[in-house]
């Protein structure tokens, strides 16, 4: 991929800009998703992920033709689409008679697969509000002791988080948290449910809490895998060290919260040091040695 | 009487207080893993299938009540700020560890002229956008289009020597020697890119067949190997003289954790059975692959520049004979499932993504 971009120079400014945009960087942006239509998508599927982008917003495009793939036979095809258009998070729908309702979840590293999970969507209510609401950030609540105990589930867990985390924020408008995204994990299912978060008087700082189903809401349940190789996930992981916090040194804060040093002095070179020095003590140029000097 | 009133009030301010506070409240067995920088709650407690089994949607909706209020808990206890009128809270950096998009940015390598200026100090200096020409009396860029235009205009007639030959075209030399410069500069930035790949070329498998010009890695792992083949896997062996230490090489073996997954673990033992007890030839693809790309015969061995079949090739064309017995037969008895109709569409077409 690299390879590619760097043999090509581009031709115009504007094409510059755009390749310099795609390179990798330390701190990356949000990963955007792709959503694509299969060829065989029923209704259910397709409006699945159409709820997905419409959830993801600004980091998703959505790709309504028909795409005759399959992702779990041949992946090149959509690795290929998200290396063109420079995204890293994809979800596919299809649909079946073995696989009803057929929804692929995936994401890459370096525009190569690093998992994807192939879920079958029941009992699935489209979204009705969140078009008109002005909700920024999702929360995520996950629950259920399955999502650490089984590998599948884990990292399904975090293929999750990876799809629906967005934007990562430093500060977030608390009127903008009106969004929560569950997934609990029992019975050989996964419930998807989605809510709108209502804040009410508590009397203390923090408000009372009630929820309101807004949709998608989805039974979700886990077909086939493919996963990444520890080795790979434990690369893709891998935070450069630039992005690391520099360790602090010599530096502490006492109870009062005033800032302390620690100074390190190496001993001091008494020999160096610039004294007055009388002229018996200058050594002098022995006469010999001053006149074979004088005469070359 | 007034200490009774003076009570009664305090512990109805009490009570009040315990009230607000519950409404708040949520017992729970284990305490929630939080990820506040991703406004994310992990609730590990085991859940009651009974429980949902009976009243499904009413189950969920208050599960998830409860755990969005211990998230909002969580997230009012952080530090806010006012921007523009707008309540605002700061999150702390994201816990959850997951996977980047892109590997990490690379230092990227010095060019051989880059590498040169830096050694002799030489550093780039701002020039300006056009220049004076005298002759045109005009400002001229320094490239583009109208640069060239110029160029044009000033010389649109060429001097010839006089000993020049009769069939000397000096323009058509003059384009050729443009040509051949933009060709170098070119040819230039490809060596700098491959001279940069050839740095960042990732660790693959190396052969330790003889060659007549071993590489370097090579030469290591023949050392390292040669090193190692001792009953102390080469603890004791003592360094030649003015042998540098011998690096590590090789791939790293990754084992499956003892406890885990017992299905897989099953399948795979099957797996070793079956293959095992069948009756069918067993072809290692890899390893053949390896082979007929190693064999001093075979159209892509090392170093003889002819023509090039590439392994992904390799491996499909073995693969095919490898099917060709068995499973073509199986395929064709199978009644038209929805995965056997999709590769039959495969070949046709292509991905459509004009979109």
């Amino acid at each position: 991929m690299t390879k590619s971009i760097e043999c090509r120079k581009p031709k115009t400014h504007r094409g510059k800009r755009m390749l310099a945009k795609r390179e990798p960087k330390i701190v990356e942006l949000a990963k955007q998703s792709l959503m694509l239509r299969g060829a065989t998508a029923s209704t259910t599927s397709l409006q699945f992920v159409k709820d997905l982008h419409a959830i993801k917003r600004m980091q998703s495009t959505y790709f309504g033709q028909r795409h005759p793939l399959n992702p779990f036979e041949d992946i090149k095809p959509i690795e290929e689409l998200t290396q063109k258009y420079d995204h890293s998070l994809f979800a596919f729908c299809s649909h079946n008679k073995k696989r009803p309702n057929n929804v692929v979840l995936g994401r890459m590293f370096d525009h190569q697969l690093l998992d994807m999970i192939e879920f079958g969507v029941e009992q699935f209510k489209s979204l009705t509000e969140i078009r008109n609401s002005k909700a920024t950030n999702l929360g995520l609540i996950f629950s259920g002791d399955v999502w650490h105990q089984n590998e599948e589930y884990s990292k399904c867990k975090s293929l999750l988080i990876d799809f629906f985390r967005g934007e990562a924020v430093e500060q977030v408008r608390l009127a903008g948290f009106e969004h929560a995204l569950s997934f609990t994990a029992i019975d050989g299912k996964i419930f998807l449910r989605s809510y709108k978060i209502l804040m009410t008087k508590s009397g203390t700082k923090t408000p009372h809490i009630e929820l309101e189903e807004i949709g998608p809401s989805a039974d979700l349940v886990i077909r086939r895998t493919k996963l990444a190789s520890a080795d790979l996930f434990k690369r893709a992981c891998r935070t450069p060290s630039a992005a690391k916090p520099k360790k602090v040194k010599n530096m502490s804060k006492d109870v009062f919260g005033s800032k302390l040093g620690r100074i390190h002095m190496p001993r001091q070179d008494y020999r160096k040091l610039q004294v007055k020095r009388g002229r018996a003590l200058r050594t002098e140029k022995s006469p010999k040695k001053a006149s074979k000097l004088s005469k070359k | 009487m007034a200490a009774s009133v003076v009570a009664h009030v305090l512990s109805k301010a009490a009570e009040d207080e315990a009230e607000k506070l519950k409404s708040i409240q949520v017992d729970k067995v284990v305490e929630l893993e939080y990820d506040v920088g991703n406004l994310l709650a992990y609730d590990i407690n085991d859940i009651d299938v009974n429980q949902l089994r009976a009243d499904k949607e009413a189950f969920l909706a208050n599960l998830s009540r409860d755990n969005v209020q211990l998230l909002i808990n969580q997230i009012f206890q952080l530090p806010t700020l006012k921007v523009d009128n707008e309540v605002v809270i700061k999150l702390p950096p994201a816990t959850t560890r997951l996977p980047r998009a892109k590997p990490a940015p690379k230092e990227k390598a010095l060019s051989k002229w880059e590498k040169y200026a830096k050694e002799k100090g030489i550093t780039k200096r701002k020039k300006s956008k056009a220049t004076w020409d005298e002759e045109l009396q005009k400002w001229v860029p320094r490239f583009g289009f109208k640069k060239a235009l110029a160029e044009k205009e000033k010389n649109w007639v060429v001097e010839v020597p006089g000993n020049a030959k009769d069939d000397v075209d000096p323009i058509a030399l003059r384009k050729t020697k443009k040509l051949e410069s933009v060709a170098k500069n070119e040819l230039q930035r490809l060596r700098n890119i491959s001279a940069r790949m050839q740095k960042s070329k990732t660790k693959a498998k190396i052969s330790l067949e003889p060659t007549e010009r071993p590489t370097p890695e090579q030469l290591n792992r023949s050392v390292f190997i040669a090193h190692t083949a001792t009953a102390s896997v080469g603890k004791f062996q003592p360094n030649l003289k003015e042998q540098k230490p011998v690096l590590k090489s090789g791939q790293k073996r990754h084992f499956d954790p003892l406890v885990g997954d017992i299905k897989k673990e099953t399948t795979k033992s099957l797996d070793i059975l079956n293959k095992l007890s069948s009756k069918k030839p067993k072809l290692d693809i890899d390893k053949a692959v390896n082979r007929e790309l190693n064999q001093p015969g075979s159209l892509d061995y090392k170093g003889k520049g002819m023509e090039k079949k590439s392994k992904t090739q390799l491996k499909k064309d073995l693969g095919k004979r490898k099917h060709k017995g068995t499973k073509d037969k199986k395929m064709s008895g199978k009644k038209g499932g929805s995965a056997g109709r999709s590769t039959v569409k495969k070949g046709g077409k292509r991905t459509g993504n004009k979109n």
